[in-house]
């Protein structure tokens, strides 16, 4: 299936753009997801599929929004 | 008021944004971008934002502050560059009397480093590269 991900700060950085489109197994999570493309972190990412704060083992479907967040840093 | 700014911080608005005739404190935090870090010389900041989402958490920390005390609240963050001494966020709190203010103000801040998508980089003045830097219970700078 095709998700479309978004990636802020260091992991845009890494990916070299702030989004893409990418072909996952159908059985991915947002933990494998992150895994899967950026194998060389190891951030305490959190996720949200489209737009909500999920679990790293929600459930994805085809389409779905993946927001990869690395730790925050605001303030 | 409440949201992101990509421009400086227009501080006495935000303030401005939470005054009422029913109000005896404002009080006004700014978290400011400071020179060093560890003993490198910090020459500038760079703010990244999940714009939507980050807007709906600002909305939603202001939402539980007045909830849990009689406060209006406004908070703006910048995203882009921050120079040293400038805002990089702005949180006014009018109250009643001074003590819901400084406690909604403290809570507020804190909220907002634990949870609003906004990522934070600094650029030293020494060489040395930019780097990603995260809030935490770890982090000396709290």
């Amino acid at each position: 299936m095709r998700l479309h991900l978004l990636y802020f700060a260091v992991l845009r950085e890494r990916a070299g753009a702030p989004e893409e489109w990418l072909e996952v197994p159908t059985e991915a999570t947002p933990a494998s997801v992150y895994a899967g493309r950026f194998p060389q972190l190891a951030l305490r990412v959190g996720y949200a599929r489209n737009g909500r704060i999920c679990p790293a083992d929600t459930p994805l479907f085809e389409g779905d929004e993946l927001a990869l967040l690395p730790p925050v840093g605001g303030g | 008021m409440t949201g992101l700014s990509a421009d400086p911080i227009d501080v006495l608005a935000v303030t401005d944004a939470v005054r009422s005739p029913a109000h005896g404190a404002v009080l006004t935090f700014e978290g400011v971008g400071r020179n060093e870090f560890a003993g490198r010389p910090v020459i500038a900041l760079e703010y990244e934002a999940w714009a939507p989402a980050a807007t709906k958490e600002l909305e939603a920390i202001c939402e539980e502050a007045a909830a849990r005390w009689p406060v209006r609240v406004a908070i703006v963050h910048r995203t882009g560059r921050v120079g040293i001494g400038e805002p990089s966020v702005v949180i006014a709190v009018g109250a009643g009397h001074r003590g819901e203010a400084y406690d909604a103000s403290r809570y507020c801040i804190e909220e907002l480093k634990r949870r609003v998508p906004v990522w934070k980089k600094e650029i030293y003045g020494d060489g040395s590269d930019a780097t990603w830097i995260a809030n935490g219970p770890g982090d000396p700078r709290r």
